[in-house]
């Protein structure tokens, strides 16, 4: 028994000494040039033209540089490496001129030979580096490779054609066609350019990409010597530890106020709070909704809110009958009581949706959508017009294992939609799979009659919204609606801001009149940091374009 | 020995078995134990029938009331609201009685589906021996070696979430249980004297088995079964917090009910309680029976009553 307690005594002891030690590790980390901050996961690989999460392009969008940027906390192109460009008079040929002085951490000096250096690199990936899930953004935006793989895209999808310089700071990009959302996407940290000669020196094409689309790289370029233009330079990572980012001293803009930044990966909601109530880190991203109150309650954090940027909606697949008849696509608007949804689940993290674009982006439709109210009698209504017998039967799915901003507790979202149909002359049957890869596989194979899914846009466009979802026949909707899909293809091409901006209003509306998916929800996510930390500007696109540079810590 | 004396001789064998129930009867009411583990497990039985009297409302209204809840904020106990309303605005105390009735029904049918099953394995592998017996018992050592929880999460895998597919899942686990249990007994009672007597009458295999062996080796098997009843809801429970459970999120199951609030635990912490006591409670009357039982039948304490 007394061993017991000398034991007892012993473990308490230890734990105090433990408690004191982290206390103090954590007071040390608050010294005004060191910022640490957390978010959920790891990054996978510091190359940003072969990631497509949003961690990786968090830490090398510090690192990198594109072209072009965007404003903070909005969607306008800006210029970053680029001071000005202007587009030929055809729209098929884009030149840049280049920002004079600029160099690369590693000493060499960015030309218009590197940044054609750079856009040849990845219009000739390999064929390990040319699966969609490595190259997603170069396949998405540019979509063709000079030497596809077999079954991968050639040169006849490739938006890119071929790259000339002229001089040291005149750089053009060739287009195959017009296409005005190329501007934006090339914004994108994922085109940001990386240095000739350490591509070279650290074989960043070389490695192998697995069945699962995991790129395993046998040089060291993506993980300990990315080499860009950016304010900040990776000193080491030690991964699902922490990375540490250093100044970079040869940086052309005004210097980092804050000298080193150390990024954790706390994949805990409740833990990356705590640790920010404890002084460990200075910043967290990704606040869980039922947090909002606890961080905006507590004296020393304050609460950064993104604009509204992802859609939520219910997909009603119109191979699957009676979706393909409107008057039950509208019947389900009807049903859906959107505010009592957005309060309970989402709170402060979503707006109620009545169109597809969120309202910070152009093309949004400020008048002219149809409105679909909340109504079960006219649901009900509806359905009899139809011709359907009452209670409608309708395979309604939902995903386990995810939250997303559009949707932050799918499972809460469903039953309050359940409870809304069933009492709006439908029987809901419910069906479940897990988020990945059962559910997207799913309902992307067009196995589900209605499902809820959304949106996080790739890059800031209506274009990324509106022509990747209804621009052509896909198994998701399984409609054919060759009217909407030109109106849209129109709308991408038109090279004049203001003319492109009334065709997408235009589109916006004629998609709520079509009503292929009923969109319910915009969401957004929040950063809670330290009060002593400021000039963080939380953006629409969220992680990947919210530089650290700016920041500053007082004592 | 007259006529009389015998038929008294016969009298009083035939009234052994009842002699031991009766044993076993009077030393489980002098339980204490055994008595509270009775009245919750009534308890609940009667909640599970008077539920629509009791629940005061409806598990799923047509039109909950999302308009009291937020985000990290679930309106709590009131008059209107015993345990206040869940996070989707149905009252939690209607879905709390409402889910007594499934999780005891799907308790029962997994545990007692086993328990039959069981039994069937068992004495067929304890009377017959030999061969059969080698074959069904090495299946059983299979099913065994695989912890049950585990072999009850791959079943559901096969067949796919659900409330039938639980309820099989976890019946299958408690197969093997049974068997092995029912099959040690009957090789017990098998070499018994009066097995020999019966055989020597011509008394046939089947009936020896089922009207002489099986009654005397079923014993352990009750106090099984009772044991049973409690790990088949917290199995199914564990089930239903993996996200293995009803394919309908609304059904108002214990377990099911638990994982929607895994993500609210800090802000909304009774609506992980009042369900987590109930299966608490639950099990622990369903165990204190079983440990009555054992005690009130155990052949070693017989005769002190």
């Amino acid at each position: 028994m007394r061993k017991k307690i000398v034991l007892l005594a012993l473990v308490a002891v230890g734990l105090v000494v433990v408690l004191a030690a982290c206390g103090s590790s954590g007071n040390k980390s608050s010294s005004s040039s060191t910022f640490v901050f957390a978010s959920s996961a790891d990054p996978v690989l510091l190359d940003p033209a072969l990631v497509s999460d949003g961690e990786s392009l968090r830490i090398t969008n510090q690192i990198f540089q594109s072209l072009v940027s965007f404003k903070l906390g909005g969607s306008e192109v800006v210029p970053s490496l680029a001071t000005s460009w202007k587009p030929s008079a055809n729209a098929m040929s884009w030149t840049f001129t280049l920002r004079k002085g600029v160099k690369f951490s590693d000493g060499t000096a960015l030309n218009a030979a590197a940044v054609c250096y750079n856009y040849d690199r990845w219009y000739n990936f390999p064929a390990a580096l040319q699966n969609p899930a490595v190259s997603y953004y170069w396949n998405t935006v540019f979509g063709g490779f000079a030497h596809p793989a077999k079954g991968n895209p050639g040169p006849d999808k490739s938006l890119y054609k071929s790259c000339t310089t002229k001089g040291d700071n005149e750089v053009t990009l060739n287009l195959t066609r017009r296409s005005s959302s190329f501007i934006s996407a090339i914004g994108l940290p994922n085109f940001g350019i990386a240095s000739p000669t350490a591509l070279k020196k650290y074989k960043a094409d070389s490695g192998t990409t697995d069945s699962t689309g995991v790129f395993h790289p046998s040089g060291t370029f993506a993980t300990a010597n990315p080499v860009g233009t950016g304010p900040y330079m990776l000193k080491q990572w030690s991964p699902n530890v922490k990375l540490t980012l250093v100044a970079n001293p040869d940086y052309w803009g005004s210097k980092p106020a804050i000298t080193t930044v150390i990024y954790k990966p706390i994949p805990d909601n409740t833990a990356r709070l705590q640790a920010l109530q404890t002084g460990e880190i200075q910043g967290m991203d990704y606040v869980a909704p039922a947090d909002y109150s606890t961080v905006q309650k507590d004296s020393k954090l304050q609460l950064l809110k993104r604009p509204v940027s992802s859609i939520g909606y219910i997909g009603m697949n119109q191979a699957k009958a009676p979706m393909n008849n409107p008057l039950v696509r509208e019947a389900v608007a009807h049903a859906i009581d959107k505010a009592a949804i957005i309060k309970a689940v989402y709170g402060q993290t979503g707006e109620v949706a009545n169109q597809f674009l969120p309202p910070s982006l152009f093309g949004y439709a400020k008048s002219g959508i149809p409105d679909y109210a909340y109504d079960p009698a006219k649901s009900k209504a509806l359905l009899q017009q139809a011709g359907l017998k009452l209670p409608v039967k309708v395979d309604f799915w939902y995903p386990t294992d995810v939250t997303r901003s559009y949707m932050p507790d799918p499972q809460r979202i469903f039953q309050a939609m359940q409870a809304n149909l069933n009492a709006a002359g439908f029987q809901v049957v419910p069906h479940s799979a897990p988020w990945r890869p059962d559910y997207l596989g799913g309902a992307q194979s067009g196995q589900y009659q209605i499902y809820l899914l959304g949106w996080i846009a790739d890059y800031y466009d209506p274009q990324d919204f509106l022509n990747v979802h209804f621009g052509s026949k896909t198994p998701l909707f399984g409609f054919n609606n060759p009217q909407l899909f030109s109106m849209l293809t129109k709308a991408d091409a038109e090279p004049n801001p203001n003319l492109r901006t009334a065709d997408y209003e235009k589109a916006s509306i004629a998609v709520m009149k079509f009503l292929p998916v009923v969109p319910y929800a915009w969401g957004s996510s929040a950063l809670a940091l330290d009060k002593s930390v400021h000039g963080y500007v939380p953006g629409p696109i969220g992680p990947i374009n919210e530089p650290w540079a700016d920041l500053t810590i007082s004592k | 020995m007259s006529v009389a004396e015998i038929e008294a001789v016969d009298i009083q064998l035939e009234g052994a078995p009842s002699g031991l129930w009766r044993e076993a009867w009077s030393r489980l009411r002098r339980n204490p134990v055994a008595i509270i583990g009775f009245c919750l497990v009534a308890f609940f039985v009667l909640v599970a029938i008077l539920a629509p009297l009791i629940a005061r409302y409806n598990p799923n209204p047509a039109h909950p009331d999302l308009a009291q809840v937020s985000p990290g904020h679930a309106p709590g106990p009131s008059a209107a609201h015993w345990l206040g309303l869940d996070l989707n605005g149905r009252d939690e105390w209607a879905r709390l009685i409402y889910g007594t009735r499934f999780s005891l029904l799907i308790g029962f049918v997994a545990a007692s589906s086993g328990l039959s099953i069981g039994l069937v394995l068992g004495s067929i592998a304890g009377y017959a021996g030999g061969l059969v017996d080698t074959i069904i018992m090495r299946c059983m050592d299979i099913m065994l070696a695989i912890p049950g929880l585990l072999l009850a999460i791959g079943i559901v895998a096969m067949l796919g979430p659900g409330l039938w597919q639980i309820m099989v899942a976890v019946g299958i686990t408690n197969v093997p249980i049974f068997a092995r249990l029912l099959r040690g007994s009957v090789l017990a009672q098998r070499d018994q004297d009066f097995v020999l007597a019966a055989r020597a009458i011509g008394v046939r295999r089947r009936g020896i088995l089922f009207s002489h062996i099986l009654p005397n080796a079923i014993s352990p098997v009750i106090v099984q079964g009772t044991l049973a009843m409690a790990t088949a809801i917290i199995d199914v429970a564990g089930l239903g917090f993996l996200g293995l459970g009803p394919q309908d999120p609304s059904t108002p199951e214990w377990g099911t009910m638990l994982t929607q609030v895994n993500q609210y635990l800090q802000s909304d912490p009774l609506l992980a309680i009042a369900p987590g006591v109930a299966i608490v409670l639950a099990v622990l009357g369903f165990n204190l029976i079983g440990d009555g039982l054992r005690e009130a039948l155990d052949p070693k304490l017989r005769g002190r009553v």
